[in-house]
């Protein structure tokens, strides 16, 4: 064996047997319910030009897997499929009545640092929705995004609200020195509210006021009152008044224990133009859903239409799910033919599958060798097919 | 995850004392975490205790295994990602710097620099923003001898009183940064459990703000 030969790549696992099932089931679920509102499937390459990516990504350069194609044109393997998407839509797709909706059950491929226990390679099911700009289409993504909870079965997951235009308005008001701004941004994304004042002393109380406590802004609707006092900043208070309007409609539709607003997520501000929102559910570290407005995506592409989409982390909701018990998948039936008997043995195998029990056939000819197989696997019954018909086999555990 | 206390994950070591005395004075029972035996995940009282390395504090909050963390700034800038910082908690105060064997000028010359340290990321990021294109040696202890030994032509490295740098024959030229000890917390957790943490943090945040704490 070659030194490397029994292991897989950093960030990447095999799954097997019952992970494949609790895999699919989930993403059956999420592919029915946005099938069901109308968001048709699309499957884009594995890799893409990295070009793609270089235009308005918010994925960093070293976190993407990058090759050459013969001729040299550097590609890499999919980091997100909402780029590609927005190719497909802006090439392809333009004869299309908007709003355009699409769905994708993807892997996605990120190069993190290894030993830390991320995933490099995970499958994403998301939706995006083309075309659509306004307060509808964005109701219409967060109670698709709600509502694929619900279909999990996941109680007590979250969804939280932002919006990065409340950020770029406060800012706005400030004459920041170079590279100031992003050093703000950061301390108000990772709640750094002891370096965000240093920062903000300098410039005086009243116009950053909102701004140094925007770490703070987040829980439940009183959040959207608190930030309203704090600032005089016209377009920042049109944004909280739609924000209201947003969370009143959520709430109206009996989302209310299931939304919250955090006003400092400001993640990736030069890709979202809009409404940012993000799913938690009990039990994972991590954020499982992130979507979000973002109107200037589709023109890099040469098609100027707004856009909003979200991507739920699969394998993440995969690590949350409680196995099912082996029992499910033993077999209730073996089926042992004599030989000559194959036809026979077929017809009752697939008599027993219309049935709906769980049959398997026996590949052995001796009988005591599909004995010895079903006491190891624990299959309780052999049918067994000879000339004379059909025999009943109880198979004793141990 | 919902049922359990809240799990804090604190820095074994130089930040360990300070932080066991935090937990005492705000009204936990944390006598079972100086006499704490060889068990290793410790209840305080409505809180859980694990005691790790300074960069493990990161990697379980980060993973959600623990939902809070106190750790040195110096590992945040070092291995951080993805964690809300909340608090500074203004003990462990200290400073990264980079010192250079005295006397010598450490900017003469075009030779391309190699600077010994053993928080290579920090390193990097400090000089990238100066644009300054350097060699950087990872190294895992007494960083002071690497100029000694010609290794280096700086050391970038945490000074407390700098005492060690001066009996070695070295000289601090810059400071990178400022650092102390911080409270970080997992960002799902801060969601999903908010008003726990943020009663926990309030509780904390008196505490640095207690007179004899300034």
């Amino acid at each position: 064996m070659k030194k490397y030969g029994g292991a897989t790549p950093f960030g990447t696992k095999d799954l097997l047997l019952d992970e494949c099932r609790r895999k699919n089931a989930i993403e059956k679920k999420l592919s029915a319910l946005f099938e069901s509102r109308g968001y048709r499937e699309v499957v884009t390459p594995g890799v893409e030009y990295y070009d793609i990516f270089a235009v308005a990504s918010p994925i960093p350069q070293e976190e993407m897997y990058k090759l050459t194609e013969s001729g040299g044109r550097l590609i890499v393997l999919r980091p997100d499929s909402t780029l590609p998407i927005a190719r497909v839509v802006a090439t392809r797709m333009r004869e299309m009545p908007l709003p355009v909706r699409l769905r994708y059950t993807q892997n996605v491929f990120h190069a993190n640092r290894a030993d830390e226990g991320r995933h490099n390679e995970t499958t994403q099911s998301g939706v995006e929705l083309l075309g659509a700009a306004g307060m509808r289409a964005d109701i219409e993504l967060l109670v698709t995004a709600l509502g694929a909870f619900k279909a999990l079965g996941l109680e007590g997951a979250q969804i939280e609200l932002g919006h990065v235009g409340f950020f770029k308005a406060l800012m706005s008001e400030i004459p920041f020195e170079d590279g100031e701004d992003e050093d703000v941004r950061r301390c108000v994304e990772y709640k750094n509210y002891a370096a965000l004042g240093d920062i903000l002393k300098k410039y005086g109380d009243s116009r950053t006021e909102a701004l140094g406590k925007l770490p703070q802004l987040f829980g439940g609707e009183e959040v959207l009152a608190r930030a309203e006092k704090m600032t005089q900043n016209l377009e920042a208070k049109r944004i909280l008044e739609y924000l209201g309007e947003l969370y009143g409609a959520l709430c109206g539709m009996g989302y209310r224990d299931s939304v919250e607003i955090d006003l400092g997520m400001v993640h990736h501000i030069n890709y979202y133009t809009g409404l940012v929102f993000r799913g938690y559910i009990t039990g994972s570290g991590s954020t499982v859903l992130t979507g979000g407005r973002y109107d200037g995506l589709l023109s890099e592409f040469g098609y100027d239409i707004p856009a909003t989409g979200f991507a739920i982390n699969v394998d993440q909701l995969l690590e949350g799910s409680a196995p099912c018990s082996d029992k499910e998948s033993v077999p209730e039936v073996l089926v042992h033919y004599e030989a000559g008997c194959a036809r026979e043995a077929y017809q009752l195998f697939d008599r027993l599958v219309s049935e709906e029990k769980r049959v398997l056939m026996s590949v052995f000819g001796e009988m005591p060798d599909s004995i010895a197989f079903a006491r190891a696997v624990g299959i309780p019954e052999i049918a067994l097919v000879g000339t004379e018909g059909i025999k009943t086999v109880l198979i004793c555990e141990g | 995850m919902e049922n359990r206390p809240l799990r804090i994950a604190l820095t074994k070591g130089r930040l360990e004392e300070k932080a066991v005395q935090l937990f005492g004075d705000i009204g936990y029972d944390c006598d079972r975490l100086i006499n704490k035996g060889r068990k290793l995940v410790i209840d305080i009282g409505g809180l859980e205790i694990v005691l790790v390395k300074a960069a493990d504090v990161i990697t379980y909050v980060e993973n959600g295994a623990c939902d809070m963390g106190i750790v040195g700034k110096d590992t945040i800038l070092e291995y951080g990602k993805s964690f809300y910082e909340i608090l500074d908690l203004g003990f462990g105060k200290c400073r990264m710097m980079v010192a250079v064997k005295k006397g010598t000028d450490f900017y003469s010359g075009y030779s391309r620099k190699k600077i010994a340290t053993k928080f290579v990321n920090i390193a990097r990021e400090y000089y990238n923003k100066k644009g300054m294109d350097v060699d950087i040696i990872r190294i895992e202890g007494s960083v002071e001898l690497a100029p000694l030994l010609g290794l280096a032509d700086a050391i970038v490295d945490i000074v407390e009183t700098g005492v060690t740098l001066k009996e070695n024959g070295l000289e601090v030229i810059e400071e990178v940064c400022p650092l102390s000890a911080r409270l970080i917390v997992n960002t799902a957790c801060m969601k999903l459990r908010r008003e726990e943490v943020l009663e926990l943090t309030e509780k904390i945040e008196r505490w640095v703000d207690r007179p004899e704490g300034r």
